[in-house]
């Protein structure tokens, strides 16, 4: 190119790259923050100290457990929320509540179970028959695994009260299943969902006469009374249960407790224990002489010193299953004990005493088990229990013919940790951490050899420390996957006493958040946080980042289904149609205004109200409460929910949106206009 | 009849076509932006004018226009939608760049052709500016009575900050706009560069090496 091009095609150049950076610097905020003082921190935290009667010690763990305003956790908990029957979503390490997931228990600020179609349904699926349950005692959560590794998609948990399996969409965190299992009337064990999350597992607690919905009385125990072990079948694309698909074992009444899965080595397999060998049923009482005959269930069924550890091949099941090999049972195709059995299947092994919680370690070779009444954690080693089962190495049959392996084949080690364990995790450098519910305290101890890699002797007691008070359940993060971190512990305590100021007899439980030290240093408790909503007995701990969680839905969503609501409407769009005393209106929801915001029927009518949020924007929820007709919903942005009801009492009632969603949030407003019908006004 | 195809000119034809490239590229970009401040919208709820539409920010989870037009209804203001220039837009650009290539070959009414594609050239920014500001008066100025909040007749800015009670919006322009006045610039050169060449001596042995090869005709 020739000279005398260059200087205006430089000068060009010059132009459009000065457009391009007063673009660029229209477009950016002023980015200067200015006051940088970094002097004087370290005296000003001194002062703060001193003022609060703070230790250098509490200034390390606050500093540990602090998360800056608007920064977020790097771990998401969720806990069983006990009696309420729902779900805590909790950030950890601030251990701050993010959330409450309606599961069992109708909730009023999801709008669960208040007239909505979508809360309405799912209770609806936890009825058993005749009954209307309105709550749950949400036990053992389970999210869903790839490969054994949180995946971040589901939550299963059990309501122990009920034997009812609830299953939470994490995508929006709300409950979209909620089933009564069959032949299952209480539950404890599990829940728990296998390594890819084909099933979801719980068995039931106390048996029940079978076969269900019959009656037998406590005379024929023995003979009538039976347990069962569900294996709810998982549907990939949606995290629902399939009851046509899912089976159960049919299992002695053994009472049947806390329950694990295989993996990796041990993949295949789901465990769980029971501690009423004895078969007590209780004492029957003397009415005359005004006391009890016999033992009560309390002594009757401590009396042995070992109950069994169930094993059952579910993947060798599953195949019975589709061989033909089981029977129908309250709807549900059922293995009978003599079938599984005959079938290799189904084994015990004795445990001690009075056990509680059995726990599989990261690599599945580990099954630790803890007796309540025995001070040892018992740790059996799944490729002995193989060898034994290949060896037929038993040491008899129980009185229902199934095969109870040899306790010392199979035995890797018994560790003593300390009075009443109950429940043990892992991390990933060898250790278990075993809660000790009567000495109120977290022991750590360390597996065998393959998995010990501190340089520690395997199967020693390496560490303790205390905890308030009385201690259930603990979690490690990521604790049940195949790879657990290293850094926190959370315990579980039942009794809180004295950590919290007294707010009345009923006190809140205590979760405290112990440092795991990466699994190297003794154990530093870091923080208390007091739970005042029910009684959360396990929670398992995920990376955060694993959630995709949404952050709205998409226009139109039915958030049943996920998929477009067919009464989904747009601005615009909203109308009423009348078929004689059937009134049906689609009714449009944004900032500030319902549209429409009068609804005019007649007493007696049948009301049918669509109602979409027609918002796109984050947080724009709006709820609708209708007054004295209890009717209140959340109408998450982009939602659609559908309201049935009769209009059965006249007058002019108020109806209003629910969040406090904009400036002229009180004026979100209208009315629902019941006109006395004209037999009635009559009659006046 | 006299030979309506010639030779382009050198200059022309290279600054036609960086202006030709320039102004195409304005399809692909946003010419404008208006961002509704409010600390609701951490991210910013941006609002970006391409010549022939509006569209969101694609950064943000919001829909911005139907939010910036679901916050607007507070005022009365009619939701912001496509205008009739918009159609124009893309055939503009294009009869532009073809009018610009058209100069360079024609040789019949040549420099008047050039004339009237630098004043399109100019059009486009300028007309571009003025009709923004138009809808922006008018949609200040037809506020429904009956909204929840009147605020009065006002006039956004079409660059800068407009504060009404609780609204605040910023507007500046984007990339494309400025291609669109660089694009301008560049159609504009040649005849600038021939004038500076034929007021300075040292350029007009070359301005007459050029004229011979095209045959006399002059250079503008």
């Amino acid at each position: 190119m020739k000279r005398q091009y260059l200087v205006p095609l430089l000068a060009l150049l010059v132009l459009v790259l000065g457009g391009v950076f007063a673009a660029g610097a229209c477009g950016d905020d002023d980015g200067g923050n200015g006051d940088g003082n970094g002097n004087g921190v370290s005296s000003d935290l001194d002062d703060i100290a001193a003022a609060r009667g703070l230790t250098p010690e509490d200034m390390k763990h606050a500093l540990q457990q602090f998360v800056p305003p608007g920064e977020y956790d790097d771990y998401v908990m969720f806990a069983s929320g006990g009696h309420s029957g729902q779900v805590f979503v909790i950030g950890m390490p601030s251990m701050r509540i993010l959330k409450v997931i309606a599961a069992f228990t109708p909730e009023p600020w999801q709008g669960y179970g208040y007239g909505a179609d979508w809360g309405d349904t799912v209770l609806a699926g936890g009825n058993p028959e005749g009954v209307e349950l309105t709550w749950g005692d949400t036990h053992h959560p389970a999210l869903s695994e790839t490969a054994g590794d949180y995946d971040g998609r589901w939550l299963y948990v059990n309501d122990r009260a009920n034997g009812r399996v609830a299953m939470v969409d994490l995508q929006d965190m709300r409950t979209k299943q909620v089933l009564a299992i069959p032949n299952i009337q209480t539950s404890h064990g599990g829940l728990f969902v296998t390594p890819d999350s084909e099933y979801a597992m719980i068995t039931s607690k106390f048996p029940m006469p079978w076969p269900p919905g019959t009656y037998a009385g406590s005379d024929e125990y023995a003979d009538v009374y039976r347990g069962a072990s569900a294996w709810l079948k998982i549907d990939q694309t949606n995290g629902r249960i399939n009851m046509d698909e899912s089976f159960q074992l049919e299992l002695p009444p053994y009472t049947q407790d806390l329950a694990d899965a295989g993996k990796l080595v041990s993949a295949g397999w789901g465990f769980f224990g029971s501690f009423n060998t004895e078969l007590s049923v209780g004492a029957d009482f003397d009415e005359a002489l005004s006391e009890p005959i016999g033992d009560p269930m309390e002594a009757g069924a401590s009396r042995n010193n070992f109950d069994y550890l169930h094993l059952i091949n579910w993947k060798a099941a599953e195949q019975l299953i589709a061989d033909g090999k089981y029977e129908m049972i309250g709807g549900q195709r059922v293995i009978r004990i003599e079938t599984a059995v005959e079938e290799g299947i189904l084994y015990l092994i004795p445990e001690p005493k009075s056990p509680h919680g059995i726990d599989v370690s990261p690599t599945g070779r580990y099954l630790v088990v803890s007796g309540k009444l025995d001070p040892h954690v018992t740790i059996f080693d799944f490729e002995k229990v193989e060898a034994a089962i290949a060896a037929e190495d038993f040491e008899g049959f129980d009185d229902y013919g199934i095969p109870i392996l040899n306790y010392d084949s199979v035995l890797a080690a018994q560790v003593e940790v300390g009075a009443g364990p109950l429940h043990t995790q892992f991390d990933s450098k060898g250790h278990g951490y075993t809660s000790l519910f009567l000495e109120s305290a977290v022991a750590k101890f360390t597996l065998g050899d393959d998995v010990v890699t501190g340089g520690e002797a395997p199967f020693e007691l390496v560490d303790k420390i205390s905890v308030h008070y009385n201690i259930g359940h603990l979690a490690t993060a990521e604790g049940d996957t195949v790879t657990p971190d290293d850094n926190y512990l959370v315990a579980l305590n039942k009794w809180s006493i004295d950590r919290f100021a007294p707010i009345g007899p009923l006190h809140p439980q205590n979760f405290q958040l112990i440092d795991l030290v990466d699994g190297e240093g003794p154990m530093d408790l870091i923080a208390d946080m007091p739970i005042g909503i029910g009684e959360p007995h396990y929670v398992q701990i995920m990376k955060a980042d694993k959630l995709s969680a949404l952050e709205l839905y998409a226009a139109g969503t039915d958030a049943l289904t996920m998929d477009t609501h067919p009464e989904a409407i747009d601005a615009g769009e909203e109308k009423v149609e009348r078929d004689g005393n059937n009134v049906t209106v689609w009714m449009t929801a944004v900032r500030s205004h319902f549209t429409p915001d009068i609804v005019r029927v007649k007493e007696g009518d049948n009301v049918t109200l669509h109602i979409t949020n027609i918002e796109q924007t984050r947080d724009a929820t709006h709820g609708f409460a209708i007054a004295h007709y209890n009717i209140q919903a959340s109408l998450e942005p982009g939602e659609v929910a559908t309201f049935e009801f009769v209009a059965d009492k006249s007058g002019a009632y108020n109806f209003y949106c629910t969040e406090f969603c904009s400036a002229l949030h009180l004026e979100m407003a209208g009315w629902f206009l019941v006109e006395p019908s004209d037999a009635v006004a009559a009659l006046d | 009849m006299r030979k309506v195809i010639g030779k382009p000119e050198r200059l022309w034809i290279v600054f036609v076509a960086v202006a030709s490239v320039l102004l195409l590229a304005t399809l692909f970009v946003p010419l404008w932006r208006m961002e509704l401040v409010a600390p609701q919208y951490p991210e910013g709820l941006v609002m970006k004018a391409y010549g022939y539409k509006f569209a969101e920010d694609p950064g943000s989870y919001y829909d911005d226009v139907k939010e910036i037009n679901g916050l607007n209804h507070y005022i009365g203001m009619k939701p912001i939608e496509k205008v009739t220039e918009m159609d124009i837009f893309i055939p503009g650009i294009v009869g532009l760049v073809v009018a610009a290539v058209a100069a360079s070959f024609v040789t019949w009414k040549r420099n008047w052709i050039k004339a009237l594609t630098i004043l399109g050239f100019w059009t486009m920014p300028l007309f571009f500016v003025a009709d923004l500001q138009f809808w922006l008066y008018r949609y200040g100025h037809t506020l429904k009575e009956d909204a929840p909040l009147n605020p009065g007749a006002f006039t956004p800015k079409v660059f800068g900050s407009t504060k009404v009670w609780n609204f605040h919006s910023e507007t500046s322009f984007e990339i494309g706009f400025y291609l669109m006045v660089v694009a301008a610039l560049a159609v504009s050169a040649p005849p600038i560069i021939g004038w500076l060449r034929s007021r300075f001596g040292r350029e007009r042995a070359v301005n007459s090496r050029v004229a011979q090869a095209h045959g006399g005709a002059r250079v503008s």
